[in-house]
C-alpha cells in the first residue's frame, strides 16, 4: 500500500458552454516535493486549479485534496491547505495587521509569530492598506498568509508573476528549503519554466486541456535528448528516419539534409539501435532544458491549443 | 458560527467610516432647531422630523449601495477567492456579511434617530408620537428589502446570463400571483387578513432572497455567473414554494362554508320562504367573514362576495322570496357586477349579469323578481331581468336625490325622497309609471325641523315618521297615509313604533321607573290596548315571532346586567307571556324586523321568519319553533 496521495485529480473535466477548458484529467501528487502543473495560456490551469480549491465544481469528474472531496468537503480540505493565488485577492482596504486578525480566527493552525516574522523580513509594511502595496509586496503578503496557516499543501498559481529576480529567486530557496524540510507539499503552476526547473520534483503538462505529461522532472529531463550526428551524403535518409524511430523522435530538424533530431524517448537501448540502424557518427547527445521540453510539447501555436 | 462572526467583524471594520458619517449627521440635526426662522416650540418637531427622515433616507441608500457591491463587486473584481480559500463555508461567508452590513445599516440609523430621543422623547418609537407600526417597521424592513434585492439585482446585472430570462419571467409571475391574492382582500375591510397575507408576501420575499443570495454564494463561490444562476434557481424555487404556501392559505382562509361559521350573523331575511342572507367567521381563519344566502329550511346555500359589516351591500330580494340579487366582488369604491340567483331551484346558483352598479346605487326587485330597479345618481333604471334590458330609464328632478325607491307593482314604483325644504325637512311621496316612464308626484310629508327615520310598511299604505326638534331634541311620530302623505294622527310613545303584520302599529315606551307600557293601536278607528311590563330596564321589542305574538327582550336580573338576557314572547292582544329562552341574540337586532323601508332603506323580510331567528351562546344560528317551544340548531356555531 502506497501512501496516500496529497492532491488527486480523477477525470476531471470542466466545459464552459461547448468549449472543454480541461478534459478528463487524472494525476495524483504525493506527499512532499514541489508539482508544477505547466501549459501555455489558456491550456485549462487555472480552472485545474479552481477545481482543485474547491471554488469552481467540474462539469465532470472529482479533485481531492487530503482525502477530502475539494467541492463538497471544501471547508474541511482548506484547513490544511495554503493558496497564493495568481492575482493577490486579500480585500484591498485590510491592512497586514487586520487580516492577521481574521486569519487568526478563521484558520485552525494559525502561526502569528511566523506570519509577521516573514513580513519584518521581507520589509512588507503591516499598516498600509493591502491595495495600496506594490504588487511585490502583495505577493509577499499573500505567501506569508499562506504560509503561516501551517499548511500541509501549498497551492500557488504562478506566484512568480510581478516578482523581481531577486525576489523569485528567494521564494524558490523557501520552497525547496523550508517547505521540503517540514513535508509541506506544493502544486504549483508557473510560466517560470527555468525557475521551477531547479525546485520541482515532479512536472505535468497540460495541453488544451489534456494531460500530456506526468513524472519526475529528472526522468522526462532524462528521455528527452537532442540527438547530433555527423552530416553524411552516404546514408540514405530513410535509414536515418528508421533509426530514429527506436528513440521517438518528436521534433528538431529532421529534413532530409538534416543531422538532428529532439527525442522524447531516450535510452541506452534506443541509442544504440539507432546507431547500429542509422550507421551515422553520432557526434552530441544534449539534455534538454525544461523550457525546450515545454515547447515541444506545446507546439507554438497561440492559444496553447493542440 | 467563528467563522461568521470572524467575516462580520471584518466588515464591520472595513467600513467603520459608516459609523462616523452617522454620527456627524446626527450632530448636524442636532443644531437644526437653531437655524433662523424656526422658532423654538418647533425645535422638537423640527428635529424628530430631520432625525426621522435622515435615518430612512440614509438606510434606504446604504442598503442600496452595500446591496449592489457586498459580494458584486469582489465576485466581478475576483476577490472572493480570498475567502473561498479559507476554511470557511459558503454560508459562513454570505451571513456574516449579510448580517454585519445590514447591522451596520440598522446601528446607522439608530445613530442618526438618536437626537430626536433626546430632545423632549418625541421619537418614532416612543408611545406619544403615534406613527404605527408599518411606519416603524419600515426602518427595519424596507434596509432589509433593499439590501438584498440590490444585491440580487446586481448579480443578474454583472453576471448577464440567459438566467436573466428566470429572473423576469419569475417577477412578473409572483407580481401577478400577490396582486391575485392580494386583490380580494383591497377595499373590503379585511384588515388583518391583508396585513398578514401582504406580511407573508413580503417575509416570501425576504426569505427567498436571501435563501437565493445564500445558495448563490455557497455553490456559485468564485464564479459570478454560476452564483447567478444558483441565485435564480434558489430564490425561483423557494419563491414558488413560499407564494404557493401563501396562496394555498390564503384560499383556505377565504373558503369556507356556513357550517363552519363559529359565530353568525343574519343581514337579511327574505320577505317569503326560509332564506336568510348570513355572514360569519370559522376557526382559524383571522378576520375573514364569508357570506352566504342560506336556506333555512333546506340546508341550501349559495356564496355570496366576501365584504364587510354595511347597508348597501345586502341582497335584495323578490317579494315572493324566489329571487335574489346583490352586489359582485370588489371594493367599496369601484362599480360592481351584479350578480343574482333563482333560489326557488333545488340547486340555486350565482349568477352574474352584464349590469354594474356604483357603491352608492340603490336596487329593488318587483314582487315577483322579474324587473329589477336600480337608482344611481338620480337616475332610475329598470330593467327587465331575464334579459337585461332596460326598459325604462327616468331621471329624476334635482330635489328627489336622496330617494328610497321601491317596486309597488311590477309596473308601478313607489319613491320616498327626503329634500331640504329651507332649514326644515320634507319627505317627497312619488310613483313612476313603468311603461311610460312618467312620474307623478302623489303627496308629501310637512316640513319638520329634522326628520330622524321614517317607517313604511311592507303593503306601502302607511308610514311613520318620526320628527325631531333641532333644538330640544324631543322627538316626535306621527303617521301617515304613505300614498299622499295625509297626516293621520300622532303616536304618543318614546320608542320606536312598528308595524305589526295586520297592519296594526305597536308603540313601545319606557318609564322612568323602569316599566315598559306597550301599546297596540289600529291605523284607523278605536281598539287600543295597553300593556304595562313592569320591572323592565333594557326591555325591547325584537320583532313578531307569531301573528300579534312579539318577542321582548329584557334583562334576567334588571339589577345585575351580567346576568344576561331572557326573551319573551308577549301577546299583543291578551299581555300573556311565553317564555322562549336566555342566552340568546336576536337577529333583528342589527335590522328593522318589519318590511318596508327603515332609515332610508327598503326592507323586504319575513317577519314571522326573522323573529324566530336567534344566535345561541356558541354562536349558532337557531330557530325557534313556536309548536314544540324548542331551539333547533340551524347552522354554525363554535364545538363545544
Amino acid at each position: 500500500m502506497g501512501v496516500e496521495p496529497v492532491v488527486t485529480l480523477d477525470g476531471l473535466t470542466v466545459r464552459y458552454g461547448k468549449l472543454t477548458a480541461v478534459d478528463d484529467l487524472s494525476l495524483e501528487v504525493p506527499k512532499g516535493g514541489v508539482f508544477a502543473l505547466l501549459g501555455r495560456n489558456g491550456s485549462g490551469k487555472s480552472s485545474t486549479v479552481r477545481c482543485l480549491l474547491g471554488q469552481q465544481r467540474p462539469t465532470a469528474g472529482r479533485s481531492t485534496i487530503l482525502g477530502f472531496d475539494s467541492w463538497k468537503k471544501r471547508r474541511r480540505a482548506m484547513e490544511r491547505v495554503g493558496v497564493v493565488p495568481e492575482n493577490p485577492d486579500v480585500p484591498p482596504d485590510t491592512t497586514a495587521n487586520r487580516v492577521e486578525k481574521f486569519m487568526a480566527r478563521v484558520t485552525p493552525f494559525w502561526r502569528s509569530a511566523n506570519y509577521f516574522d516573514r513580513l519584518d523580513s521581507l520589509e512588507v509594511p503591516r499598516n498600509v492598506h493591502f491595495g495600496r502595496l506594490s504588487k511585490g509586496q502583495q505577493r509577499q503578503l499573500a505567501l506569508a498568509l499562506a504560509l503561516a496557516g501551517s499548511p500541509r499543501l501549498l497551492v500557488l498559481d504562478d506566484p512568480t508573476l510581478g516578482l523581481d529576480a531577486v525576489a523569485r529567486r528567494k521564494l524558490y530557496e523557501e520552497l525547496v528549503g523550508e517547505l521540503a524540510d517540514r513535508g509541506t507539499t506544493v502544486f504549483l503552476t508557473t510560466h517560470d519554466l527555468a525557475g521551477v526547473e531547479a525546485i520541482a520534483d515532479r512536472v505535468g503538462v497540460i495541453r488544451g486541456g489534456s494531460l500530456l505529461v506526468d513524472e519526475k522532472l529528472d526522468v522526462l529531463k532524462a528521455r528527452f535528448c537532442r540527438v547530433i550526428w555527423a552530416a553524411t551524403d552516404t546514408v540514405p535518409r530513410e535509414r536515418i528516419d528508421a533509426g530514429l524511430q527506436h528513440l521517438g523522435v518528436v521534433g528538431g530538424n529532421v529534413a532530409a539534409g538534416a543531422n538532428e533530431a529532439v527525442v522524447q524517448k531516450f535510452s541506452e537501448f534506443g541509442f544504440d539501435r539507432f546507431r547500429q540502424e542509422a550507421r551515422v557518427e553520432v557526434m552530441r547527445v544534449d539534455s534538454l532544458s525544461l523550457e525546450e521540453i515545454f515547447i515541444v510539447l506545446c507546439g507554438t501555436e497561440p492559444g496553447g491549443q493542440s | 458560527m467563528k467563522a461568521t462572526m470572524a467575516i462580520m467583524a471584518r466588515e464591520v471594520m472595513a467600513r467603520r467610516e459608516l459609523l462616523l458619517l452617522a454620527v456627524a449627521l446626527a450632530i448636524v440635526i442636532s443644531f437644526l432647531p437653531f437655524l433662523p426662522n424656526i422658532e423654538p416650540y418647533e425645535a422638537t418637531d423640527v428635529r424628530t422630523a430631520a432625525c426621522s427622515a435622515t435615518a430612512l433616507a440614509l438606510g434606504c441608500v446604504l442598503a442600496l449601495v452595500l446591496g449592489a457591491t457586498v459580494f458584486g463587486n469582489d465576485l466581478s473584481e475576483g476577490r472572493l477567492g480570498f475567502f473561498f480559500a479559507r476554511p470557511i463555508s459558503g454560508f459562513a461567508i454570505w451571513w456574516g456579511r449579510v448580517l454585519a452590513l445590514i447591522g451596520l445599516i440598522w446601528v446607522v440609523e439608530a445613530i442618526v434617530l438618536l437626537p430626536s430621543f433626546f430632545s423632549g422623547g418625541a421619537s418614532i418609537f416612543s408611545a406619544d408620537y403615534d406613527m404605527g407600526w408599518p411606519a416603524r417597521l419600515a426602518y427595519i424592513v424596507a434596509p432589509l428589502i433593499l439590501f438584498l434585492l440590490a444585491h440580487a439585482a446586481s448579480i443578474v446585472v454583472r453576471a448577464g446570463t440567459p438566467w436573466l430570462f428566470l429572473d423576469l419571467g419569475g417577477s412578473m409571475v409572483v407580481a401577478i400571483i400577490a396582486w391575485l391574492n392580494l386583490k380580494p382582500l383591497l377595499g373590503i375591510g379585511e384588515q388583518i387578513a391583508l396585513s398578514v397575507i401582504a406580511g407573508a408576501l413580503v417575509a416570501a420575499l425576504l426569505i427567498a432572497l436571501a435563501v437565493g443570495g445564500a445558495m448563490g454564494v455557497a455553490r456559485g463561490r468564485v464564479d459570478l455567473k454560476r452564483t447567478h444562476s444558483a441565485q435564480s434557481l434558489a430564490l425561483w424555487s423557494t419563491m414558488a414554494v413560499c407564494v404557493t404556501a401563501i396562496t394555498v392559505y390564503g384560499g383556505w382562509l377565504r373558503n369556507f362554508g356556513p357550517r363552519e361559521f363559529n359565530d353568525v350573523d343574519v343581514m337579511t331575511v327574505a320577505p317569503n320562504g326560509g332564506w336568510v342572507e348570513v355572514v360569519g367567521r370559522a376557526n382559524a381563519r383571522l378576520d375573514f367573514e364569508r357570506g352566504y344566502l342560506f336556506s333555512t329550511a333546506g340546508n341550501r346555500w349559495v356564496p355570496l362576495p366576501s365584504r364587510k359589516w354595511g347597508f348597501e351591500n345586502n341582497a335584495v330580494f323578490s317579494l315572493d322570496g324566489d329571487t335574489a340579487m346583490w352586489r359582485g366582488g370588489g371594493s367599496f369604491e369601484e362599480p360592481r357586477a351584479l350578480w343574482w340567483a333563482d333560489i326557488v331551484r333545488p340547486d340555486p346558483m350565482a349568477r352574474p349579469t352584464s349590469l354594474t352598479v356604483s357603491p352608492e346605487a340603490a336596487l329593488s326587485l318587483s314582487g315577483d323578481g322579474t324587473r329589477l330597479a336600480i337608482l344611481e345618481e338620480g337616475t332610475v333604471s329598470i330593467y327587465e331581468l331575464g334579459e337585461e334590458r332596460l326598459v325604462k330609464a327616468v331621471r329624476l328632478p334635482e330635489p328627489l336625490h336622496r330617494v328610497a325607491v321601491v317596486f309597488f307593482d311590477p309596473n308601478t314604483l313607489r319613491l320616498f325622497a327626503r329634500i331640504d325644504v329651507g332649514n326644515a325637512q320634507s319627505i317627497i311621496i312619488a310613483e313612476i309609471d313603468v311603461a311610460t316612464g312618467e312620474l307623478v308626484r302623489t303627496g308629501a310629508i310637512p316640513a319638520f325641523e329634522e326628520i330622524a327615520w321614517f317607517a313604511v310598511d311592507g303593503s306601502l299604505q302607511h308610514m311613520i315618521v318620526s320628527s325631531r326638534s333641532a333644538v330640544d331634541l324631543v322627538s316626535t311620530k306621527a303617521l301617515y297615509d304613505a300614498v299622499d302623505g295625509t297626516f293621520v294622527r300622532h303616536l304618543d310613545t318614546t320608542g320606536f313604533p312598528r308595524f305589526l303584520q295586520d297592519g296594526r302599529i305597536l308603540l313601545p315606551s319606557e318609564s322612568d321607573d323602569g316599566s315598559v307600557a306597550l301599546v297596540v293601536e289600529p291605523t284607523e278607528g278605536e281598539g287600543r290596548i295597553v300593556h304595562t311590563m313592569r320591572a323592565a330596564f333594557g326591555s325591547r321589542v325584537q320583532g313578531e315571532a307569531v301573528p300579534n305574538g312579539v318577542v321582548v327582550r329584557h334583562l334576567v336580573d334588571p339589577t345585575d346586567r351580567t346576568q344576561g338576557i331572557r326573551l319573551t314572547l308577549f301577546d299583543v292582544d291578551t299581555g300573556e307571556m311565553r317564555n322562549i329562552g336566555s342566552h340568546l341574540r336576536s337577529t333583528v337586532g342589527w335590522f328593522p324586523w318589519q318590511p318596508g323601508i327603515d332609515m332610508g332603506f327598503v326592507w323586504h323580510c319575513n317577519q314571522l321568519e326573522v323573529s324566530r331567528l336567534f344566535i345561541d351562546q356558541s354562536g349558532a344560528l337557531v330557530r325557534w319553533d313556536p309548536e314544540t317551544g324548542e331551539m333547533v340548531h340551524v347552522v354554525g356555531g363554535r364545538a363545544p
